[in-house]
Parts: C-alpha cells; sequence; structure tokens
C-alpha cells in the first residue's frame, strides 16, 4: 500500500482540530493501535502549532501544507510553510530536565518538540528556499 | 472545548469537555488564574470529557503548579481516558501530577494535603 494525500490551510490556531481530524482519517487503517495512531495525531498537531502560531503568528493569509505518505513500513508526515520558527536541536538535555525547567520558570511552552520526538522515530527540520519544513516519520 | 465549575466542600472542581489544545489552552489559563486570585488553590480537573489534550493544554497546569504548591493546594485529575494519560506519560508528568481513578479518590487526595 502507498498513499500520498495533500492538505492545505490557513496558518490559523482554529484549524488544528481539523488538521487532527484529517490526520485521523488518513491513518485510520494504518496497522498501529490506537493509542500509536493518538500519538502521530498529537505529533503533527504539535508541530503545526509550531509552525503557526510561532512560524506565522497566526496569519491567516499565510498556509500550512501537508503532505502525508503512507506506506507498507511507515507513515511520513511533511508540514511546510513560509515561517521563520527554527527550532533549536533535540540536544543533549533530558525531558526532565526540560519539564523541571518549565515547572520551575513557569514556562507554557517548550514542550512541543519533546512529544514529537518522543513519538516519531524521526523528527527533521530542514529549508528549502523559502519554505521550512518538519519531516516526521514513523515506522510501523 | 467547554469549561464548567463547581465548588464543592471547599474544592473547585474544573470539568473540561472537548479537546485541549493550542486553540482552547488560554480559556483554561483564564479559569485557573481565576481560581489563584480568588485563593481557591485545591483544584479537582475533572477529565472525563477531555478528549485531548496536547502541551499547551500541560503547560498551563505547569506553569501553575508552583505557586497551587507554594499555597498549600495542587491540581488532581481524575477520569483521565488512556489517550489523555499518555500524554502525561510521555513527558513524565505522571510522576509529577497527582491522577487519580475517580472523583472520590481525588477528594480524598486533595483532603490529605491538610493533614501533610
Amino acid at each position: 500500500m502507498r498513499m500520498k494525500i495533500n492538505y492545505t490551510t490557513p496558518c490559523c490556531r482554529k484549524r488544528l482540530s481539523e488538521i487532527r481530524h484529517f490526520v485521523s482519517q488518513q491513518i485510520k487503517d494504518a496497522k498501529l493501535s490506537d493509542l500509536e495512531k493518538s500519538q502521530i495525531i498529537l505529533a503533527v498537531d504539535e508541530a503545526c502549532a509550531n509552525a503557526i502560531i510561532h512560524g506565522n503568528h497566526c496569519d491567516n493569509s499565510k498556509e500550512l501544507k501537508l503532505q502525508l505518505e503512507i506506506n507498507d513500513d511507515r507513515i511520513s508526515v511533511e508540514i511546510s510553510d513560509i515561517g521563520n520558527y527554527h527550532p533549536h536541536p533535540k540536544g543533549s538535555r533530558s525531558t526532565q530536565d526540560v519539564v523541571g525547567d518549565c515547572i520551575q520558570n513557569k514556562r507554557k511552552g517548550g514542550l512541543g518538540l519533546r512529544l514529537m520526538y518522543g513519538v516519531m522515530d524521526n523528527v527533521k527540520y530542514y529549508s528549502k528556499g523559502s519554505t521550512n519544513i518538519c519531516s516526521l516519520t514513523k515506522r510501523l | 472545548m467547554k469549561i464548567n465549575q463547581k465548588i464543592t466542600d471547599g474544592l473547585l472542581t474544573i470539568s473540561i469537555d472537548g479537546d485541549l489544545d493550542a486553540s482552547t489552552a488560554m480559556d483554561v489559563d483564564y479559569v485557573i488564574k481565576e481560581a489563584y486570585t480568588s485563593k481557591n488553590y485545591k483544584i479537582l480537573v475533572d477529565c472525563k470529557q477531555l478528549q485531548y489534550i496536547s502541551s499547551a493544554g500541560l503547560g498551563v497546569f505547569i506553569s501553575y503548579m508552583e505557586e497551587f504548591e507554594q499555597n498549600k493546594g495542587s491540581f488532581v485529575f481524575f477520569d483521565m481516558n488512556e489517550q489523555v494519560y499518555s500524554v502525561f506519560e510521555l513527558l513524565g508528568l505522571h510522576q509529577i501530577f497527582s491522577i487519580v481513578e475517580n472523583e472520590l479518590e481525588a477528594k480524598k487526595r486533595l483532603t490529605n494535603l491538610e493533614i501533610v
């Protein structure tokens, strides 16, 4: 089985529930448990929220593009936009340290990337010209 | 997402119905800030109708955690579904926050805070 599906939406945080619904429909027959599917939806939601909020400042006139590819051995999602979100690499800090830092400094953000890394087998950010791409892969 | 609040025996219960994500987290933030201002430091979070939580939702509870604990309060979550629990687990937050089976246990947990 090989399937490639594209989805485009405005950079608006209210669209996040539609994005989750879209992903859930596309992966519903994948060879994964319901819990694993829900975690892939979470990782995509986190990547999209970062791009919408931090990369594009919720500018509805900008677009967020998703490309979902389902193969027999993996699910890949590419989220692309023309924004300015360039996250720091994962680094060597443990999730426990990052969470502790958020508690101590009363920070509301900074954990989305950790969830993406925790759920997906590969998380990669790169640029192609003016386009930023977040690539997420989960092996089946 | 809808939020309902009730106060019983001095404990505030916040019931969240729907998805707690980056588009709805500020509504919960407002309710918790209001609880803090009103000195309601012991909060039961009813998750029976909470279908989804992302880091933005978790961030709200994380950011207020210390302030509530400094006032001998806490958040106690109950009736959480497997998917929502797994998000806490991915970050190790299931060991930091109190998450219990039901409302009765949640009330006991919060009441015990007074004894400790």
